[in-house]
């Protein structure tokens, strides 16, 4: 594929140099003709001048003056017979008595390129030609002035080829010069690496016309990066989630297994760590598909209410291990218009991070009201979180960049919740006070629903 | 020997504990920083297992801390992270060593008995005081060429006072180094498994090995 900036060379530089040969072309054609006519004049001048100068005496002509280019001349009876001069076989006298003499291109019989100037004159009256009129025909030599007319065109069709080349190179110049941001633009776009990692291309000095590609090239970059960050940040909270419970098993096992274990404590242990695994890698996986925006929900009445006791049930003994209780206030019907699945993730996740986040044994508080359209979860654990901490908690993938465990049990599902409520349009917070977390989840309550 | 565990996630903090317990240690075991931090303070830990991701206070910081006050104990660090800069970040805040989440459990005792040797100055894992040998890696003791069977408790007794060769060795130094925070440790019973240990290394007349200072404490060596 040849460039741009040939094809627009080649292209210009072929319409430069057809306009200048044709220019060339129509100055040489104008010289010709040009020249040619005033040949013609000067063959009649030339004539005119033959015809004066004849002088007629005793029977005879004398011809007093001939041009000095001139290769023969014939002087004609009326009758087509020849009075005087030389004749050729081309000399004949003009066929009709025309009014203005009559001028042709002619060869002589020696191949000498010539031009004959023939016409019809009445002698003075002392002519003894018999009367009537004669015509008289004149040839001179156009050698000299056709080479100087070839030698004219020549020159001519020489000055258009230089003009023409002269021109392709300044139009090959302009053209380099013009399409430097084409070719810088293209430079800086190859020389973007894979990933994009802050690189982008300034538009500070591009052409307007270039500047939406620039600005759609750095979009896809900023989209590109953000996948490369996204899939880093799965992979570190992929790593974290999974590293401590497998590093759990391992350990548990190994020591059961060796000297003085307990293989039934250990294997109540492994169940307990395989259970909360099998929700962390479910908490990943669906924290995937949000990113990917792949998650799907339907719409359903969901008794929240019903769904937060069960949630709480199935964590009450980790709970009881940390010395923390539940303190229920649960009012109003709380059904709610969403996906029952995604509604059991929501909760699960809630009170798992509130358990995990309890930094000393209390009351975890659950309630729910049901308000305004809205169905309002709100659960509340022990913390020394402060609020400023306690925000970045639903930061996705908080995890994967955080050097401090704040988020532990918590970057990952916190940042699910947040992308689930607002899936279910409905919306999430986290809060703290250095004293209390507390993660509240509202949902849009059903319009209408039914008791079964 | 004494150990600390600072790890927040339970069950690997439990199992590395009864580990350790198995390999003779006196462990005390925390979930977060700041208490990780506060039991090093008061205590001369042999060995600090340290994660990084603890809750209230960054393992990291927990380090430095350490460090900053002129703490010696051999810190060594098992964490998720497991970026170069991470292991980098650790080692130069003072750790040790630098294990990465999941381990074989046989590869962390391994790696803690190098530290224990290194900070004894020792590369051998066998310990000779005279003719008494004493295998830290797979626990036999042997005086001549005679095993001696010893209970767990006496064996790191013994090994403590091996480690410290030739040196006056404290009751103090015993209770802090062998007793965790949970333990009974009157001063009789470190008498009593003083005298348990001299019955079995110093029988059927063998030359003395362990000699007592009334009111001081007790030197394992040839007298």
């Amino acid at each position: 594929m040849r460039s741009l900036r040939w094809r627009i060379a080649l292209a210009g530089g072929a319409l430069a140099a057809l306009m200048v040969l044709a220019g060339g072309a129509g100055l040489a054609f104008y010289l010709q003709h040009t020249g040619e006519q005033r040949l013609r004049v000067l063959a009649a001048s030339q004539l005119q001048a033959l015809a004066h100068g004849l002088e007629f005496e005793h029977g005879g002509i004398e011809l007093h003056s001939l041009p000095e280019s001139g290769l023969g001349w014939a002087l004609y009876k009326h009758d087509g017979s020849l009075l005087a001069g030389s004749a050729w076989p081309g000399m004949a006298p003009p066929g009709s008595k025309l009014a203005a003499p009559a001028v042709t291109r002619i060869t002589t019989p020696e191949g000498q390129a010539g031009m004959l100037a023939s016409g019809w004159f009445q002698p003075d009256e002392d002519d003894r030609t018999g009367g009537g009129e004669i015509s008289a025909s004149l040839v001179f030599s156009t050698a000299d002035i056709d080479r100087e007319q070839t030698g004219l065109l020549l020159s001519c069709l020489a000055v258009s080829v230089l003009t023409a080349s002269l021109a392709a190179l300044l139009l090959a110049a302009v053209l380099r010069h013009m399409l430097r941001p084409h070719t810088d633009l293209a430079e800086k776009i190859a020389a973007l690496e894979p990933q994009c990692r802050g690189q982008r291309i300034s538009t500070a000095t591009l052409p307007a016309e270039l500047v939406p590609v620039a600005e759609r090239i750095n979009g896809l970059c900023d989209r590109l990066e953000q996948s490369y960050q996204l899939a880093a940040t799965f992979h570190a909270a992929a790593a974290h989630e999974l590293r401590n419970p497998l590093a759990g098993l391992r350990a548990t096992i190994e020591v059961a297994a060796g000297p003085g274990g307990d293989p039934a404590s250990a294997l109540a242990t492994c169940h307990q760590i395989v259970r909360r695994m099998e929700a962390r890698v479910a908490n990943l996986l669906l924290a995937a598909r949000l990113d990917a925006g792949q998650v799907e929900v339907r719409r359903d009445e969901v008794d929240v209410n019903d769904l937060l006791v069960q949630a709480w049930e199935a964590q009450a003994t980790r709970a009881a291990d940390r010395g923390l209780e539940a303190l229920w206030d649960l009012q109003g019907s709380g059904i709610a218009s969403a996906d029952p699945e995604a509604v059991r993730m929501l909760l699960a996740n809630l009170i798992d991070n509130a358990i995990s986040h309890a930094d000393r044994p209390g009351a975890v508080r659950l309630q729910a009201t049901t308000t305004d359209s809205w169905v309002t979860v709100e659960i509340t654990n022990p913390s020394s979180l402060d609020g400023e901490r306690a925000a970045r908690l639903v930061e996705r993938g908080r995890r994967g960049a955080s050097t401090s465990s704040d988020a532990r049990h918590a970057g990952l599902g916190m940042g699910v919740c947040c992308g689930l409520a607002e899936l279910l349009k409905g919306r999430f917070s986290v809060s703290a006070d250095g004293r209390e977390l507390r993660a509240v989840l509202t949902l849009p309550e059903a319009a209408e629903f039914t008791y079964w | 020997m004494r150990a600390l565990v600072v790890e927040d996630y339970h069950p690997l903090r439990a199992a590395i504990a009864q580990a350790l317990r198995g390999e003779g240690f006196a462990v005390d075991e925390s979930g977060d920083g700041e208490e990780g931090a506060w039991f090093a303070r008061g205590t001369p830990f042999d060995i600090i297992i340290l994660d990084l991701g603890l809750p209230k206070l960054d393992g990291l910081e927990v380090l430095r801390q350490m460090r900053a006050r002129g703490d010696q104990a051999h810190v060594l660090i098992v964490t998720a992270r497991d970026r170069v800069e991470d292991r980098c970040a650790g080692l130069d805040a003072g750790a040790d060593d630098y294990l990465v989440k999941p381990f074989a459990v046989p590869e962390l005792l391994s790696r803690v008995r190098a530290l224990l040797r290194r900070a004894y100055a020792r590369k051998d894992p066998v310990l000779r005081i005279a003719d008494l040998a004493i295998d830290t890696a797979t626990h036999r003791v042997q005086r001549g060429s005679q095993d001696i069977e010893l209970s767990q408790r006496e064996y790191t007794l013994l090994e403590f006072l091996a480690l410290r060769a030739g040196e006056l060795v404290t009751r103090e130094d015993i209770r802090s180094h062998l007793y965790d925070f949970r333990s009974e440790s009157g001063s009789n019973v470190i008498d009593v498994y003083i005298g348990y240990l001299r019955k079995k290394i110093e029988r059927d007349d063998l030359p003395r090995l362990l000699t007592t200072r009334r009111g001081h404490g007790y030197i394992l060596g040839p007298a």
